[in-house]
């Protein structure tokens, strides 16, 4: 579904990824976990050319077979089969929620009543209250911006969904909230999810493998059980055990 | 937006059409910012009113060449000139010699000079009495000996090459400090003692009211300043009454008289209207009906209608242009250092440099008033468009992306109404800015709140000073408001929501 060959970033001067390998199968949700400055934000958003290839190779699968790379496609081609939400959701201030959703669809030429049922109908997937639809993003709380920023990268149906620390923000309740609601969403709608995150925690609810990742490398792919009982480098085993382990079976 | 955009220009089109000048069979004429040919100026204009014709008088323009281009160019019909300014000055490169020399250089460029009015207002250096007794001073020559008089020297006489320079050279005078000043304020400056010498103009009325020594000029340094009024030759065909107006002028004033009718109004206060009705009734015999004087109302109400009109319809073009060019500065990459620059270096060139580049293009009046108003109104609106879209978090420019919206859209629907809090603060700056440039418009003859500010600096008068400088003030807090209300239309509400504390 998603797959990443040798790929290389600079930026500024600096090398942030070294010829990276990763494959995410479709319908699987992987969490790409490590600390800050890792690389893991720049990988994702080489996916959609956000960040400049130096060398290596992305490609997205679509549902009906076919394949779309950024360097023989070009990264405006991909996005439209990807659902993007950006760090801190880059939702637009000056547009009210359901603006917001619409915006994209209207674009594309949907009719306003397409857009707005389709709005409505992932206010309700995400548990966002109808009415706050109708709010603009400043009126709305933390937790509710993450829920509209992750409708909006929803609203096309786009097979493959890319989140860049979706609840990096958040307070803990609302965050263990989302994360719940998250994992069922993935699950219901079988799409193909990367999720970034630095919390161990969330990487072993959310996502069905981990890639961990250090200094632009990629040190360990594998269940949250591969990674605590088998790690790879002894950085895996010390980021591993610098977090509390949850079981996933116990939530 | 559009809309926005749209109303401002059907506004911006009306406004125009009324700012288009009067009637064509008007003989404009001028003055220069000095009371004595403001007065000559009235005293041309009352004449061809006599005849019977439509006169008006375009009073207090900012400079010699501002005048003589205008003259040249049409905007004027006639002004009084002095015909060493003519050899000297503006003529200085033809090296005439002789009065008919001049009448054939001047025909030769469409003009004519009527002949000498009587009166000889040259340069002299004035010295306050006590100064003069106490150190002796009867000649220019003796100022050589005395290099620690503070000279206060007019602005205009100080860069003219019939000036101060030459003046300075020929005596070879070096007094340790020369400060350039306005020719009006200078004499308040020597009544203080903050000067101790100044140039003056042989009929000014303050020689006599601040009891001033002029100096004998003993080297023949100055010329003869002959006062003559300056024509168009089309103006024999297009109308022989307004040149037999002109003509019976000749030899009707001498020095005393030229020196009363200053005092008259610069020490007793009369307008130059009366004074110059009143020669014209004494000396001519002419029958002029006194013309009734506007009321303050009225006359605030007039200037208002004109200041309003150049800062709107500069400003209002400076949106439509400033806008497009800060988005380009912000979107094509490279022109961001360029636009800017040059939009900066708008902002450096002086006021009065900028106008007369302008006026040999535009002529007087309110176009160049309007144009320069635009140019200084660019800055701060390019600098804020482009600015308030750099600023935009990058969040934004990336949700953008991922949506992949198209250019247009990113432009109108997200990045222009994001940055509007910033353009509009930037329409804010150059509306007040200009409102106080605008009173600059007054020495090309653009009318507005300059206009009794600079009367009021040329004759003292502080009530007329704020005639102008209260409106004006008044004026930019009135624009502040209304462009606060603007804010409230253009800027989106999730923005000014969330710009709240």
């Amino acid at each position: 579904m998603l797959s990443l060959e040798g790929i290389s970033v600079h930026l500024g001067g600096k090398q942030i990824l070294h010829r990276l390998e990763l494959a995410v199968s479709a319908g699987e949700t992987l969490a790409l976990l490590g600390p800050s400055g890792c690389g893991k934000s720049t990988l994702l958003r080489a996916a959609v050319g956000l960040a400049p290839l130096t060398s290596g190779e992305i490609s997205v699968g679509l549902r009906d077979g076919s394949e779309l790379s950024v360097g023989r496609d070009g990264a405006r081609a991909v996005r439209e089969h990807v659902g993007f939400v950006v760090q801190d959701g880059g939702l637009f201030p000056h547009m009210t929620a359901m603006t917001n959703l619409t915006l994209a669809g209207r674009e594309r030429g949907r009719d306003a009543d397409w857009c707005a049922a389709r709005a409505r109908e992932l206010a309700s997937m995400t548990r966002l209250p109808q009415e706050l639809l109708a709010r603009f993003p400043g009126e709305l709380s933390g937790g509710q911006r993450q829920r509209v920023a992750l409708a909006r990268g929803l609203m096309l149906d786009p097979g493959l969904v890319l989140l860049d620390e979706p609840l990096g923000a958040l307070d803990p309740v609302t965050r263990r909230e989302l994360q719940v609601e998250l994992r069922t969403l993935f699950t219901e709608l079988g799409k193909t999810v990367v999720v970034v995150t630095h919390d161990y925690d969330e990487a072993a609810y959310l996502g069905d493998r981990i890639a961990l990742m250090r200094e632009g490398r990629i040190e360990q792919v594998g269940t949250a059980d591969d990674l605590t009982d088998r790690p790879a480098t002894a950085f895996v085993e010390r980021f591993v055990s610098a977090e509390r382990p949850v079981s996933r079976g116990s939530s | 937006m559009t809309r926005t955009a749209f109303s401002l220009t059907l506004w911006i089109s009306a406004l125009l059409m009324i700012a288009v000048p009067v009637s064509a069979d008007e003989l404009p004429v001028g003055s220069k910012k000095f009371t004595e040919s403001v007065i000559l100026g009235e005293v041309l204009r009352l004449s061809m009113t006599e005849q019977g014709l439509e006169a008006s008088h375009r009073e207090e323009l900012g400079g010699t060449r501002v005048l003589y281009e205008a003259l040249r160019g049409g905007e004027l019909v006639a002004y009084p000139e002095y015909t060493g300014t003519l050899l000297r000055e503006l003529l200085a490169s033809e090296q005439l010699g002789s009065i008919e020399e001049l009448r054939a250089a001047l025909a030769e460029r469409g003009l004519r000079m009527s002949g000498p009015l009587g009166f000889n207002n040259t340069y002299g250096i004035g010295v306050p009495r006590a100064i003069a007794e106490e150190r002796g001073l009867g000649t220019m020559s003796d100022l050589r000996a005395h290099p620690d008089l503070v000279f206060g020297v007019g602005n205009e006489f100080l860069g003219r090459a019939d000036g101060w320079p030459s003046l300075a050279s020929a005596y070879r005078l070096a007094p340790i400090t020369v400060t350039g000043l306005d020719h009006d304020l200078a004499y308040k400056a020597i009544a203080s003692g903050q000067i101790d010498a100044m140039d003056v103009y042989t009929t000014d009325a303050e020689i006599a009211a601040l009891d001033l020594v002029v100096l004998d000029d003993d080297l023949g340094f100055f010329p003869r300043y002959d006062a003559v009024i300056l024509y168009r030759a089309d103006l024999e065909t297009r109308s022989p009454a307004a040149v037999a107006a002109i003509l019976r002028l000749a030899g009707t004033i001498d020095e005393t008289t030229m020196q009363a009718l200053n005092g008259d109004v610069k020490l007793r206060g009369l307008s130059e209207t009366e004074v110059a009705l009143g020669f014209l009734q004494r000396e001519l015999g002419l029958v002029l009906e006194g013309e009734a004087e506007t009321r303050l109302a009225g006359r605030v109400l007039g200037r208002t209608i004109e200041h309003v009109q150049m800062v709107l319809v500069a400003v209002g073009a400076a949106v439509l242009v400033g806008v497009p060019l800060g988005v380009i500065a912000y979107r094509v990459p490279g022109t961001g250092w360029a636009v800017l620059g040059v939009v900066g270096v708008m902002q450096t060139i002086p006021a009065l440099a900028l106008l007369a580049l302008l006026i040999p293009l535009l002529g007087i009046g309110a176009a160049p008033a309007v144009v320069a108003l635009f140019l200084y109104a660019l800055l701060p609106i390019v600098r804020n468009t482009q600015s308030g879209l750099a600023a935009l978090p990058t969040s934004i420019h990336e949700s953008c992306t991922v949506l992949n919206l198209r250019g247009s859209t990113i432009l109108l629907k997200v990045e222009l109404p994001l940055a509007s809090p910033a353009i509009v603060a930037g329409v804010k700056t150059a509306a007040v800015i200009s409102i106080g440039f605008a009173t600059l418009g007054a020495l090309i003859g653009a009318g507005g709140y300059g206009q009794p500010i600079l009367k009021g600096i040329r004759l003292d008068d502080t009530a007329l000073i704020l005639e102008g400088a209260v409106p004006a003030a008044g004026l930019a807090l009135l624009t502040q408001a209304v462009l606060g209300v603007l804010e409230r239309a253009v800027v989106p509400r999730g923005v000014r929501a969330q710009s709240r504390p």
